[in-house]
């Protein structure tokens, strides 16, 4: 399906949310992730539909 | 005795933006290197009203580029916060937790807050508190990317989506290769920036 992901659209062959993160090679507990404008809870694993647009802002630690 | 007022303390800061922040309730979470400096650059530009929360107390590690001194490893890092916030304006009014922030307490304790600094360490409370607080409509001012030795201008101000800001250079190393002072002092900066920014632009929106 396509996906637009942090503003680039591309083809992806998934279905859900936790699939993308781990096909980005991106650990769950360290994004906020917004689908369509909503916040997703925290490990939340959601459906994702065709033209879903997504931002994935990832943390690093220090501070 | 020298006797200081705070309109002596204030009397170079640009007209306006004392009284625009002095009554404005901000939350701090975390009195690492990002929140004691950002506290410090809050109170310097008028801000009297801040929550904050740390559970930690000080480590001589601490003092490569936290705002505590050598005297004060030990104490618990919200009071001496608020000690060294104090000696700089005596009036401003501070609520410290030296809790651990979690799932369980995070809405609760900022329940009253605006805006919310996020300034921990952790990548995982990091997003934890980011994702928990914009999401109930409150403005989050995050710092992700800042270890290294790249330079500071690297550090943007993004805001990637609704409710949040986020600093930091998006592509820093590990922050186990060490953090210094410059960049976690300019990253804090960003933050106290950004929280007037917010305040400078919901004020001008009212007065239309």
């Amino acid at each position: 399906m396509q996906l637009v992901v942090n503003g680039e659209s591309k083809d992806y062959n998934i279905n859900d949310l936790q699939s993308l993160l781990d096909h980005l090679d991106i650990k769950a507990e360290t994004v906020v992730v917004e689908k369509n404008g909503q916040i997703i809870a925290r490990k939340t694993n959601c459906q994702l539909a065709d033209g879903d647009k997504l931002e994935i802002v990832r943390f690093v630690g220090g501070g | 005795m020298i006797t200081t007022t705070i309109e002596d303390i204030f009397s170079r800061n640009v007209p306006g933006i004392r009284e625009l922040l002095k009554d404005k309730h901000i939350g701090i979470a975390g009195c690492g290197g990002l929140g004691s400096n950002l506290a410090v650059n809050l109170v310097r530009m008028g801000a009297e009203n801040l929550t904050l929360v740390d559970l930690d107390k000080i480590e001589a590690s601490n003092l490569n580029r936290q705002h505590y001194f050598a005297d004060q490893i030990g104490m618990e890092k919200t009071q001496a916060l608020r000690t060294n916030l104090l000696r700089i304006n005596p009036e401003v009014k501070l609520t410290c937790h030296q809790l651990r922030l979690d799932e369980s307490n995070i809405a609760k304790i900022f329940d009253d807050r605006e805006v919310v600094a996020e300034c921990f360490d952790g990548a995982e409370n990091k997003a934890l508190l980011t994702g928990m607080l914009a999401a109930s409509a409150k403005l989050v001012v995050a710092v992700s990317g800042l270890a290294g030795t790249a330079s500071a201008e690297k550090l943007k101000i993004k805001r990637p989506i609704r409710n949040l800001v986020v600093i930091g250079d998006g592509d820093s190393p590990d922050c186990r290769e060490g953090l210094l002072s410059p960049r976690v002092s300019v990253a804090a900066a960003h933050q106290a920036w950004a929280i007037l920014d917010h305040f400078l632009k919901e004020g001008r929106s009212c007065n239309l």
